[in-house]
Protein backbone atom coordinates (compact mmCIF):
# COMPACT_ATOMS: atom_id res chain seq x y z
CA UNK A 1 0.00 0.00 0.00
CA UNK A 2 1.32 3.41 -0.81
CA UNK A 3 1.52 5.88 2.05
CA UNK A 4 -1.74 7.76 2.29
CA UNK A 5 -0.53 10.84 4.01
CA UNK A 6 1.49 12.24 1.17
CA UNK A 7 0.65 15.41 -0.57
CA UNK A 8 -0.68 14.00 -3.80
CA UNK A 9 -1.64 17.25 -5.37
CA UNK A 10 -0.07 17.33 -8.79
CA UNK A 11 2.19 20.23 -9.64
CA UNK A 12 1.40 22.54 -12.53
CA UNK A 13 3.53 20.61 -14.98
CA UNK A 14 0.98 17.80 -15.09
CA UNK A 15 -1.33 19.86 -17.27
CA UNK A 16 1.03 19.51 -20.17
CA UNK A 17 -0.32 16.27 -21.67
CA UNK A 18 -2.41 17.01 -24.74
CA UNK A 19 -5.18 14.74 -25.96
CA UNK A 20 -4.03 14.61 -29.57
CA UNK A 21 -0.58 13.12 -29.00
CA UNK A 22 -1.45 9.91 -30.80
CA UNK A 23 -2.78 11.78 -33.82
CA UNK A 24 0.44 13.75 -33.85
CA UNK A 25 2.48 10.55 -33.73
CA UNK A 26 0.54 9.17 -36.67
CA UNK A 27 1.19 12.31 -38.69
CA UNK A 28 4.91 12.23 -37.88
CA UNK A 29 5.04 8.56 -38.92
CA UNK A 30 3.52 9.50 -42.24
CA UNK A 31 6.34 12.01 -42.78
CA UNK A 32 4.49 15.24 -42.01
CA UNK A 33 7.20 17.83 -41.18
CA UNK A 34 4.68 20.17 -39.55
CA UNK A 35 3.66 17.43 -37.14
CA UNK A 36 7.31 16.79 -36.31
CA UNK A 37 7.71 20.49 -35.59
CA UNK A 38 4.57 20.48 -33.44
CA UNK A 39 5.87 17.49 -31.50
CA UNK A 40 9.18 19.24 -30.96
CA UNK A 41 7.46 22.45 -29.87
CA UNK A 42 5.36 20.49 -27.43
CA UNK A 43 8.12 18.47 -25.83
CA UNK A 44 11.35 20.45 -26.24
CA UNK A 45 10.79 22.55 -23.14
CA UNK A 46 9.95 19.58 -20.91
CA UNK A 47 12.93 17.67 -22.31
CA UNK A 48 15.32 20.55 -21.63
CA UNK A 49 13.77 21.13 -18.20
CA UNK A 50 13.98 17.44 -17.30
CA UNK A 51 17.60 17.20 -18.45
CA UNK A 52 18.38 20.29 -16.43
CA UNK A 53 16.66 18.97 -13.30
CA UNK A 54 18.50 15.65 -13.66
CA UNK A 55 21.79 17.52 -13.48
CA UNK A 56 22.91 17.35 -17.11
CA UNK A 57 25.28 20.34 -17.32
CA UNK A 58 24.33 23.25 -19.58
CA UNK A 59 27.20 22.55 -21.96
CA UNK A 60 25.99 18.96 -22.54
CA UNK A 61 22.27 19.66 -22.56
CA UNK A 62 21.95 20.67 -26.17
CA UNK A 63 23.65 17.55 -27.47
CA UNK A 64 21.65 15.45 -25.02
CA UNK A 65 18.36 16.96 -26.20
CA UNK A 66 19.35 16.31 -29.78
CA UNK A 67 20.14 12.67 -28.95
CA UNK A 68 16.78 12.35 -27.28
CA UNK A 69 14.81 13.72 -30.22
CA UNK A 70 16.72 11.60 -32.71
CA UNK A 71 15.88 8.58 -30.53
CA UNK A 72 12.27 9.71 -30.33
CA UNK A 73 12.03 10.02 -34.08
CA UNK A 74 13.64 6.65 -34.68
CA UNK A 75 11.51 5.00 -32.02
CA UNK A 76 8.19 6.44 -33.17
CA UNK A 77 7.84 3.62 -35.69
CA UNK A 78 7.85 1.13 -32.84
CA UNK A 79 5.79 3.27 -30.46
CA UNK A 80 2.68 1.22 -29.84
CA UNK A 81 0.77 3.82 -27.90
CA UNK A 82 0.38 1.63 -24.85
CA UNK A 83 1.92 4.33 -22.69
CA UNK A 84 1.37 8.04 -23.04
CA UNK A 85 3.74 9.71 -25.47
CA UNK A 86 5.06 11.91 -22.65
CA UNK A 87 5.84 8.85 -20.51
CA UNK A 88 7.71 7.26 -23.38
CA UNK A 89 9.72 10.43 -24.04
CA UNK A 90 10.50 10.81 -20.33
CA UNK A 91 11.79 7.25 -20.35
CA UNK A 92 14.15 8.06 -23.21
CA UNK A 93 15.37 11.21 -21.46
CA UNK A 94 15.81 9.37 -18.16
CA UNK A 95 17.82 6.61 -19.81
CA UNK A 96 20.01 9.06 -21.66
CA UNK A 97 20.56 11.28 -18.60
CA UNK A 98 21.58 8.18 -16.60
CA UNK A 99 24.03 7.26 -19.33
CA UNK A 100 25.52 10.75 -19.31
CA UNK A 101 25.70 10.68 -15.52
CA UNK A 102 27.63 7.40 -15.61
CA UNK A 103 29.99 8.85 -18.18
CA UNK A 104 30.55 11.95 -16.05
CA UNK A 105 31.23 9.84 -12.98
CA UNK A 106 33.73 7.77 -14.94
CA UNK A 107 35.48 10.92 -16.14
CA UNK A 108 35.44 12.26 -12.62
CA UNK A 109 36.96 9.00 -11.38
CA UNK A 110 39.67 9.17 -14.03
CA UNK A 111 40.39 12.80 -13.21
CA UNK A 112 41.79 11.85 -9.79
CA UNK A 113 44.76 10.38 -11.59
CA UNK A 114 47.55 12.92 -11.29
CA UNK A 115 48.25 13.27 -15.00
CA UNK A 116 44.70 13.14 -16.22
CA UNK A 117 43.24 16.21 -17.83
CA UNK A 118 40.80 17.97 -15.58
CA UNK A 119 37.14 18.14 -16.51
CA UNK A 120 35.73 21.61 -17.03
CA UNK A 121 33.62 22.77 -14.12
CA UNK A 122 29.92 22.59 -14.89
CA UNK A 123 28.81 25.91 -16.28
CA UNK A 124 25.62 27.43 -14.93
CA UNK A 125 23.05 27.83 -17.63
CA UNK A 126 23.21 31.48 -18.69
CA UNK A 127 19.51 31.36 -19.36
CA UNK A 128 18.80 30.49 -15.76
CA UNK A 129 20.35 33.14 -13.62
CA UNK A 130 18.13 32.64 -10.61
CA UNK A 131 20.39 31.75 -7.73
CA UNK A 132 17.54 29.89 -6.01
CA UNK A 133 17.31 27.42 -8.87
CA UNK A 134 21.05 26.90 -8.83
CA UNK A 135 20.83 26.18 -5.12
CA UNK A 136 18.01 23.72 -5.73
CA UNK A 137 20.17 21.99 -8.34
CA UNK A 138 22.94 21.68 -5.78
CA UNK A 139 20.54 20.13 -3.28
CA UNK A 140 19.15 17.73 -5.87
CA UNK A 141 22.70 16.70 -6.73
CA UNK A 142 23.08 15.38 -3.19
CA UNK A 143 20.35 12.78 -3.81
CA UNK A 144 21.12 9.43 -5.38
CA UNK A 145 20.31 9.36 -9.12
CA UNK A 146 17.21 7.18 -8.62
CA UNK A 147 15.80 9.29 -5.81
CA UNK A 148 16.53 12.44 -7.74
CA UNK A 149 14.73 11.12 -10.78
CA UNK A 150 11.63 10.16 -8.79
CA UNK A 151 11.53 13.50 -7.03
CA UNK A 152 12.01 15.46 -10.23
CA UNK A 153 9.38 13.48 -12.12
CA UNK A 154 6.84 13.87 -9.33
CA UNK A 155 7.52 17.34 -8.01
CA UNK A 156 8.73 19.21 -11.08
CA UNK A 157 7.40 17.31 -14.08
CA UNK A 158 4.13 16.48 -12.36
CA UNK A 159 3.88 12.81 -13.31
CA UNK A 160 1.76 10.42 -11.28
CA UNK A 161 3.30 7.54 -9.38
CA UNK A 162 2.15 4.89 -11.86
CA UNK A 163 3.56 6.90 -14.74
CA UNK A 164 6.87 7.31 -12.90
CA UNK A 165 6.92 3.56 -12.27
CA UNK A 166 6.45 3.10 -15.99
CA UNK A 167 9.27 5.52 -16.81
CA UNK A 168 11.68 3.96 -14.34
CA UNK A 169 10.64 0.35 -14.80
CA UNK A 170 9.99 -0.33 -11.13
CA UNK A 171 6.91 -1.07 -8.98
CA UNK A 172 4.81 1.90 -7.78
CA UNK A 173 5.61 1.06 -4.16
CA UNK A 174 9.28 1.50 -4.92
CA UNK A 175 8.47 4.91 -6.38
CA UNK A 176 6.60 5.88 -3.21
CA UNK A 177 9.46 4.71 -1.08
CA UNK A 178 12.08 6.58 -3.10
CA UNK A 179 9.92 9.68 -3.15
CA UNK A 180 9.49 9.63 0.61
CA UNK A 181 13.22 9.29 1.19
CA UNK A 182 14.08 11.87 -1.46
CA UNK A 183 11.71 14.43 0.06
CA UNK A 184 13.10 13.85 3.52
CA UNK A 185 16.69 14.14 2.32
CA UNK A 186 15.94 17.27 0.32
CA UNK A 187 14.31 19.03 3.28
CA UNK A 188 17.18 17.95 5.52
CA UNK A 189 19.77 19.29 3.09
CA UNK A 190 17.84 22.54 2.66
CA UNK A 191 17.63 23.01 6.44
CA UNK A 192 21.36 22.49 6.71
CA UNK A 193 21.91 25.33 4.26
CA UNK A 194 19.34 27.61 5.86
CA UNK A 195 20.81 27.29 9.34
CA UNK B 1 4.59 11.97 5.91
CA UNK B 2 4.13 15.71 5.69
CA UNK B 3 5.68 17.61 2.82
CA UNK B 4 6.05 21.35 2.60
CA UNK B 5 2.83 22.02 4.44
CA UNK B 6 4.17 24.42 7.07
CA UNK B 7 4.07 27.86 5.54
CA UNK B 8 5.60 29.32 8.65
CA UNK B 9 8.64 27.12 8.20
CA UNK B 10 11.20 29.16 6.29
CA UNK B 11 12.92 26.17 4.70
CA UNK B 12 9.71 24.51 3.56
CA UNK B 13 8.42 27.79 2.17
CA UNK B 14 11.66 28.30 0.27
CA UNK B 15 11.61 24.75 -1.10
CA UNK B 16 7.99 25.05 -2.14
CA UNK B 17 8.62 28.33 -3.98
CA UNK B 18 11.81 27.08 -5.61
CA UNK B 19 10.21 23.87 -6.83
CA UNK B 20 7.46 25.99 -8.34
CA UNK B 21 10.11 28.12 -10.05
CA UNK B 22 11.75 24.92 -11.35
CA UNK B 23 8.41 23.89 -12.89
CA UNK B 24 8.34 27.17 -14.76
CA UNK B 25 11.84 26.80 -16.20
CA UNK B 26 11.77 27.54 -19.87
CA UNK B 27 15.43 26.86 -20.62
CA UNK B 28 17.48 28.41 -23.33
CA UNK B 29 15.44 29.28 -26.38
CA UNK B 30 18.50 29.59 -28.60
CA UNK B 31 19.64 26.09 -27.60
CA UNK B 32 16.19 24.72 -28.48
CA UNK B 33 16.35 26.45 -31.85
CA UNK B 34 19.79 25.02 -32.53
CA UNK B 35 18.60 21.53 -31.71
CA UNK B 36 15.61 22.03 -33.98
CA UNK B 37 17.92 23.13 -36.79
CA UNK B 38 19.72 19.78 -36.42
CA UNK B 39 16.68 17.53 -36.32
CA UNK B 40 14.29 19.41 -38.56
CA UNK B 41 15.13 17.32 -41.60
CA UNK B 42 14.55 13.93 -39.97
CA UNK B 43 11.13 13.28 -41.55
CA UNK B 44 12.58 13.72 -45.03
CA UNK B 45 15.71 11.70 -44.35
CA UNK B 46 16.22 8.43 -42.58
CA UNK B 47 19.77 9.41 -41.71
CA UNK B 48 20.28 11.07 -38.36
CA UNK B 49 22.33 14.28 -38.26
CA UNK B 50 26.01 13.61 -38.82
CA UNK B 51 27.03 14.51 -35.30
CA UNK B 52 24.59 11.96 -33.95
CA UNK B 53 26.29 9.02 -35.59
CA UNK B 54 27.32 7.43 -32.33
CA UNK B 55 25.03 5.12 -30.48
CA UNK B 56 22.67 6.70 -27.99
CA UNK B 57 23.41 4.29 -25.21
CA UNK B 58 27.01 3.28 -25.09
CA UNK B 59 27.20 0.18 -22.93
CA UNK B 60 28.73 1.00 -19.57
CA UNK B 61 30.85 -2.09 -19.78
CA UNK B 62 32.54 -0.87 -22.95
CA UNK B 63 33.23 2.46 -21.31
CA UNK B 64 34.71 0.79 -18.27
CA UNK B 65 36.93 -1.46 -20.40
CA UNK B 66 38.16 1.50 -22.42
CA UNK B 67 38.81 3.41 -19.21
CA UNK B 68 40.80 0.53 -17.77
CA UNK B 69 42.79 0.37 -21.01
CA UNK B 70 43.47 4.10 -20.89
CA UNK B 71 44.55 3.86 -17.27
CA UNK B 72 46.90 1.00 -18.08
CA UNK B 73 48.45 2.90 -20.99
CA UNK B 74 48.85 6.04 -18.92
CA UNK B 75 50.58 4.07 -16.18
CA UNK B 76 53.08 2.79 -18.69
CA UNK B 77 53.77 6.15 -20.36
CA UNK B 78 56.14 8.41 -18.41
CA UNK B 79 54.45 11.58 -17.19
CA UNK B 80 55.39 14.67 -19.20
CA UNK B 81 53.99 17.15 -16.76
CA UNK B 82 56.01 20.35 -16.47
CA UNK B 83 57.58 20.37 -13.09
CA UNK B 84 56.88 23.98 -12.22
CA UNK B 85 53.12 23.62 -12.45
CA UNK B 86 51.30 22.76 -9.24
CA UNK B 87 50.01 19.26 -8.80
CA UNK B 88 46.61 20.30 -7.47
CA UNK B 89 43.99 20.85 -10.09
CA UNK B 90 40.97 23.04 -9.48
CA UNK B 91 40.72 24.72 -12.78
CA UNK B 92 38.45 26.98 -14.68
CA UNK B 93 40.84 26.13 -17.44
CA UNK B 94 41.90 22.66 -18.28
CA UNK B 95 43.36 20.26 -20.69
CA UNK B 96 45.28 20.71 -23.79
CA UNK B 97 46.18 18.90 -26.95
CA UNK B 98 49.63 18.79 -28.45
CA UNK B 99 49.99 20.88 -31.55
CA UNK B 100 51.52 19.31 -34.61
CA UNK B 101 54.32 21.23 -36.24
CA UNK B 102 57.95 22.03 -35.90
CA UNK B 103 57.67 23.73 -32.55
CA UNK B 104 57.66 21.69 -29.42
CA UNK B 105 54.35 21.66 -27.65
CA UNK B 106 53.80 21.65 -23.96
CA UNK B 107 50.75 20.18 -22.38
CA UNK B 108 49.33 22.64 -19.91
CA UNK B 109 47.14 20.16 -18.19
CA UNK B 110 47.21 21.57 -14.71
CA UNK B 111 46.09 25.08 -14.14
CA UNK B 112 44.91 26.63 -10.94
CA UNK B 113 42.37 29.38 -11.29
CA UNK B 114 44.96 31.89 -10.14
CA UNK B 115 47.89 30.24 -11.86
CA UNK B 116 48.91 31.70 -15.20
CA UNK B 117 49.65 29.42 -18.13
CA UNK B 118 53.02 30.32 -19.62
CA UNK B 119 54.59 29.12 -22.79
CA UNK B 120 58.31 29.41 -23.37
CA UNK B 121 60.27 29.69 -26.58
CA UNK B 122 59.10 27.15 -29.13
CA UNK B 123 56.20 26.05 -26.96
CA UNK B 124 52.48 26.17 -27.61
CA UNK B 125 49.57 25.31 -25.37
CA UNK B 126 45.91 24.73 -25.91
CA UNK B 127 43.74 25.44 -22.90
CA UNK B 128 40.07 24.54 -22.60
CA UNK B 129 37.96 27.04 -20.74
CA UNK B 130 34.64 26.46 -19.05
CA UNK B 131 31.61 26.59 -21.28
CA UNK B 132 33.26 24.95 -24.26
CA UNK B 133 35.55 27.86 -25.13
CA UNK B 134 39.18 27.21 -25.94
CA UNK B 135 42.37 29.17 -26.38
CA UNK B 136 45.59 28.37 -28.20
CA UNK B 137 48.59 30.10 -26.72
CA UNK B 138 51.49 30.86 -29.00
CA UNK B 139 55.13 30.75 -27.92
CA UNK B 140 56.31 33.20 -25.26
CA UNK B 141 52.78 33.95 -24.08
CA UNK B 142 51.08 34.22 -20.71
CA UNK B 143 47.40 33.62 -19.98
CA UNK B 144 46.04 34.35 -16.52
CA UNK B 145 42.72 35.24 -14.91
CA UNK B 146 41.71 38.71 -13.80
CA UNK B 147 39.86 39.75 -10.67
CA UNK B 148 36.54 38.99 -12.33
CA UNK B 149 37.75 35.48 -13.29
CA UNK B 150 37.96 36.37 -16.96
CA UNK B 151 40.83 34.93 -18.97
CA UNK B 152 43.46 37.60 -19.40
CA UNK B 153 46.16 37.68 -22.05
CA UNK B 154 49.17 39.09 -20.23
CA UNK B 155 51.69 38.72 -23.01
CA UNK B 156 52.09 37.16 -26.43
CA UNK B 157 49.52 35.80 -28.86
CA UNK B 158 46.36 33.86 -28.15
CA UNK B 159 43.66 32.55 -30.44
CA UNK B 160 40.25 32.16 -28.81
CA UNK B 161 37.42 30.01 -30.04
CA UNK B 162 34.16 30.71 -28.26
CA UNK B 163 30.93 28.77 -28.85
CA UNK B 164 27.76 30.76 -29.30
CA UNK B 165 26.53 32.08 -25.98
CA UNK B 166 22.91 32.15 -24.93
CA UNK B 167 21.08 35.48 -25.05
CA UNK B 168 22.14 37.55 -22.09
CA UNK B 169 25.44 35.76 -21.77
CA UNK B 170 28.77 37.06 -23.01
CA UNK B 171 32.25 35.71 -22.98
CA UNK B 172 34.88 38.26 -22.06
CA UNK B 173 38.66 38.26 -22.29
CA UNK B 174 40.83 40.99 -20.83
CA UNK B 175 44.05 42.25 -22.38
CA UNK B 176 45.82 45.13 -20.70
CA UNK B 177 43.26 47.89 -20.12
CA UNK B 178 40.87 46.43 -22.71
CA UNK B 179 38.10 43.90 -22.42
CA UNK B 180 37.03 41.93 -25.47
CA UNK B 181 33.40 40.89 -25.28
CA UNK B 182 31.85 38.29 -27.55
CA UNK B 183 28.75 36.19 -28.02
CA UNK B 184 30.39 33.45 -30.05
CA UNK B 185 33.36 33.77 -32.37
CA UNK B 186 36.99 33.04 -33.17
CA UNK B 187 39.52 35.78 -32.65
CA UNK B 188 43.18 36.44 -31.94
CA UNK B 189 44.49 38.60 -29.13
CA UNK B 190 48.06 39.85 -29.04
CA UNK B 191 49.71 41.74 -26.22
CA UNK B 192 53.21 43.14 -26.31
CA UNK B 193 54.93 45.74 -24.16
CA UNK B 194 52.90 48.70 -25.34
CA UNK B 195 50.09 47.48 -27.56
CA UNK B 196 47.05 45.21 -27.58
CA UNK B 197 45.84 43.87 -30.91
CA UNK B 198 42.70 41.95 -31.86
CA UNK B 199 41.92 40.18 -35.13
CA UNK B 200 38.51 38.68 -35.79
CA UNK B 201 38.47 35.39 -37.66
CA UNK B 202 34.76 34.73 -37.35
CA UNK B 203 31.76 36.47 -35.79
CA UNK B 204 31.64 39.80 -34.01
CA UNK B 205 33.58 41.11 -31.03
CA UNK B 206 33.52 44.32 -29.06
CA UNK B 207 36.68 45.74 -27.56
CA UNK B 208 36.04 47.87 -24.52
CA UNK B 209 38.14 50.26 -22.57
CA UNK B 210 36.33 51.89 -19.71
CA UNK B 211 33.01 53.08 -21.07
CA UNK B 212 33.89 53.11 -24.73
CA UNK B 213 33.93 50.37 -27.28
CA UNK B 214 34.96 49.42 -30.77
CA UNK B 215 33.00 46.82 -32.67
CA UNK B 216 34.87 44.47 -35.00
CA UNK B 217 33.39 42.06 -37.50
CA UNK B 218 34.84 39.13 -39.39
CA UNK B 219 38.13 40.05 -41.07
CA UNK B 220 38.64 43.24 -39.04
CA UNK B 221 41.72 43.91 -37.00
CA UNK B 222 42.39 46.53 -34.38
CA UNK B 223 45.23 47.68 -32.18
CA UNK B 224 45.33 50.01 -29.22
CA UNK B 225 48.01 51.23 -26.87
CA UNK B 226 48.26 49.87 -23.38
CA UNK B 227 49.31 53.16 -21.83
CA UNK B 228 49.12 56.84 -22.53
CA UNK B 229 45.70 57.23 -24.13
CA UNK B 230 42.38 58.05 -22.67
CA UNK B 231 39.86 55.27 -22.58
CA UNK B 232 38.26 56.29 -25.82
CA UNK B 233 41.32 56.24 -28.00
CA UNK B 234 42.96 53.51 -29.95
CA UNK B 235 44.79 53.13 -33.18
CA UNK B 236 43.33 51.11 -35.94
CA UNK B 237 44.95 49.42 -38.82
CA UNK B 238 43.13 47.75 -41.64
CA UNK B 239 43.43 44.02 -41.85
CA UNK B 240 45.62 42.53 -44.57
CA UNK B 241 42.46 41.71 -46.45
CA UNK B 242 41.58 45.36 -46.38
CA UNK B 243 38.36 44.82 -44.49
CA UNK B 244 36.73 47.99 -43.32
CA UNK B 245 36.89 48.88 -39.70
CA UNK B 246 33.60 49.99 -38.30
CA UNK B 247 33.70 52.04 -35.21
CA UNK B 248 30.79 52.31 -32.86
CA UNK B 249 30.19 55.64 -31.25
CA UNK B 250 31.10 55.74 -27.62
CA UNK B 251 28.55 54.53 -25.18
CA UNK B 252 28.38 55.01 -21.47
CA UNK B 253 27.86 51.50 -20.24
CA UNK B 254 30.02 50.97 -17.19
CA UNK B 255 31.31 47.59 -18.28
CA UNK B 256 31.26 45.23 -21.21
CA UNK B 257 29.72 42.42 -19.27
CA UNK B 258 26.65 42.63 -17.12
CA UNK B 259 28.11 44.37 -14.14
CA UNK B 260 26.98 47.56 -12.53
CA UNK B 261 23.41 48.67 -11.73
CA UNK B 262 22.04 47.67 -15.12
CA UNK B 263 23.45 44.17 -14.75
CA UNK B 264 22.00 43.88 -11.25
CA UNK B 265 18.60 44.98 -12.53
CA UNK B 266 18.80 42.48 -15.35
CA UNK B 267 19.62 39.71 -12.89
CA UNK B 268 16.69 40.76 -10.69
CA UNK B 269 14.38 40.70 -13.69
CA UNK B 270 15.49 37.16 -14.51
CA UNK B 271 14.93 36.14 -10.92
CA UNK B 272 11.41 37.59 -11.08
CA UNK B 273 10.82 35.66 -14.29
CA UNK B 274 12.14 32.48 -12.71
CA UNK B 275 9.73 33.02 -9.82
CA UNK B 276 6.79 33.26 -12.18
CA UNK B 277 6.35 37.05 -12.12
CA UNK B 278 6.64 37.97 -15.79
CA UNK B 279 4.88 41.32 -15.37
CA UNK B 280 7.39 42.40 -12.71
CA UNK B 281 10.24 41.14 -14.88
CA UNK B 282 8.89 43.13 -17.79
CA UNK B 283 8.75 46.33 -15.75
CA UNK B 284 12.33 45.89 -14.59
CA UNK B 285 13.56 45.04 -18.08
CA UNK B 286 11.75 48.04 -19.51
CA UNK B 287 13.61 50.27 -17.10
CA UNK B 288 16.90 48.55 -17.80
CA UNK B 289 16.36 48.75 -21.57
CA UNK B 290 16.20 52.53 -21.37
CA UNK B 291 19.85 52.57 -20.39
CA UNK B 292 22.80 52.03 -22.68
CA UNK B 293 25.29 49.29 -23.38
CA UNK B 294 24.98 45.52 -23.61
CA UNK B 295 22.80 45.14 -20.52
CA UNK B 296 20.22 47.49 -22.10
CA UNK B 297 20.30 45.51 -25.33
CA UNK B 298 19.86 42.23 -23.46
CA UNK B 299 16.96 43.73 -21.53
CA UNK B 300 15.30 45.01 -24.72
CA UNK B 301 15.65 41.57 -26.32
CA UNK B 302 14.36 39.69 -23.31
CA UNK B 303 11.27 41.89 -23.13
CA UNK B 304 10.19 40.37 -26.41
CA UNK B 305 10.71 36.85 -25.11
CA UNK B 306 8.65 37.51 -22.01
CA UNK B 307 5.85 39.11 -24.00
CA UNK B 308 5.70 36.17 -26.38
CA UNK B 309 6.47 33.19 -24.15
CA UNK B 310 5.52 34.42 -20.69
CA UNK B 311 2.48 36.53 -21.44
CA UNK B 312 1.29 35.04 -24.72
CA UNK B 313 1.35 38.37 -26.60
CA UNK B 314 3.26 37.64 -29.80
CA UNK B 315 2.26 40.87 -31.59
CA UNK B 316 3.51 42.95 -28.67
CA UNK B 317 6.67 40.84 -28.66
CA UNK B 318 7.33 41.64 -32.31
CA UNK B 319 6.83 45.31 -31.54
CA UNK B 320 9.30 45.10 -28.67
CA UNK B 321 11.92 43.36 -30.83
CA UNK B 322 11.48 45.89 -33.61
CA UNK B 323 12.09 48.63 -31.04
CA UNK B 324 15.12 46.68 -29.82
CA UNK B 325 16.76 46.47 -33.22
CA UNK B 326 15.95 50.10 -33.96
CA UNK B 327 17.80 51.11 -30.82
CA UNK B 328 20.64 48.64 -31.28
CA UNK B 329 20.97 48.24 -35.05
CA UNK B 330 24.46 46.75 -34.73
CA UNK B 331 23.98 45.04 -31.40
CA UNK B 332 25.38 41.61 -30.66
CA UNK B 333 21.85 40.26 -30.40
CA UNK B 334 20.74 41.71 -33.72
CA UNK B 335 20.66 38.37 -35.53
CA UNK B 336 18.71 36.71 -32.70
CA UNK B 337 16.31 39.63 -32.68
CA UNK B 338 15.71 39.34 -36.42
CA UNK B 339 15.16 35.59 -36.09
CA UNK B 340 12.75 36.03 -33.22
CA UNK B 341 10.74 38.54 -35.22
CA UNK B 342 10.45 36.39 -38.32
CA UNK B 343 9.64 33.24 -36.38
CA UNK B 344 6.99 34.98 -34.34
CA UNK B 345 5.43 36.56 -37.42
CA UNK B 346 5.31 33.12 -39.04
CA UNK B 347 3.78 31.67 -35.90
CA UNK B 348 0.96 34.23 -35.75
CA UNK B 349 0.25 33.67 -39.44
CA UNK B 350 1.44 37.01 -40.79
CA UNK B 351 3.07 35.32 -43.77
CA UNK B 352 3.73 38.40 -45.86
CA UNK B 353 5.55 40.19 -43.06
CA UNK B 354 7.40 37.01 -42.13
CA UNK B 355 8.56 36.51 -45.73
CA UNK B 356 9.73 40.09 -45.89
CA UNK B 357 11.73 39.52 -42.69
CA UNK B 358 13.14 36.29 -44.12
CA UNK B 359 14.40 38.08 -47.21
CA UNK B 360 16.00 40.82 -45.11
CA UNK B 361 17.60 38.21 -42.88
CA UNK B 362 19.07 36.23 -45.76
CA UNK B 363 20.40 39.40 -47.35
CA UNK B 364 21.88 40.63 -44.11
CA UNK B 365 23.40 37.33 -42.97
CA UNK B 366 24.33 35.39 -46.11
CA UNK B 367 26.69 33.13 -44.13
CA UNK B 368 24.52 32.60 -41.07
CA UNK B 369 24.51 29.12 -39.54
CA UNK B 370 20.72 29.55 -39.44
CA UNK B 371 20.47 30.16 -43.17
CA UNK B 372 19.17 26.67 -43.97
CA UNK B 373 16.60 26.85 -41.25
CA UNK B 374 15.36 30.25 -42.41
CA UNK B 375 15.31 29.15 -46.04
CA UNK B 376 13.16 26.16 -45.15
CA UNK B 377 10.82 28.39 -43.19
CA UNK B 378 10.55 30.66 -46.22
CA UNK B 379 9.74 27.69 -48.45
CA UNK B 380 7.00 26.61 -46.08
CA UNK B 381 5.59 30.11 -45.93
CA UNK B 382 5.63 30.42 -49.70
CA UNK B 383 3.96 27.03 -50.01
CA UNK B 384 1.28 28.16 -47.62
CA UNK B 385 0.70 31.48 -49.34
CA UNK B 386 0.38 29.88 -52.76
CA UNK B 387 1.82 30.98 -56.09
Amino acid sequence: MPPVNMNQQKPAGSQRQKPDDHALVERVRSGDPLAWRALYERYSQPVFRFLSALGVPAEEREDAAQDVFVAVFRGLKQFRGEAQLSTWIYRIVARHASHLGRRRRMRSFLSILPWHETEPEPQPDPAEKASELRLLDRLLAKLSPKKRMVLVLFEIEGLGVNEIANVMGCPPNTVWSRLRHARAELVKAARRINT
Amino acid sequence: MKWLTHESDRTEKWLSETLEAARQRTGDEVARRRVWAQIEGLPSSQDPPARRARSLALPALTGALVAVGVVAVLWMVPATRPTHLPAKRVAPAVASVPQPGPVATRIASQVLSATPVRTGRGEKARVALVGGAGVELDANSVLSWDAEHRPSVERGQARFEVPHQAPGARFAVSAGPYVISVVGTKFHVGVDDDRVSVEVELGVVEVWRGARSVRLVQGDSWAGPIRGLSSSEGEHRPSPAGASLRRVSAVASPAPVENGPAGVELAEARTALGEGRPEDALTMLNHCAKGVGPAAENAAYEMGRILRDGLGRPRAAVKAWVACRTRFPNGLLRAETDLSILETLARVGDKAAALSEVESFLARYPNSERRDEVTKLAARLRGATGP
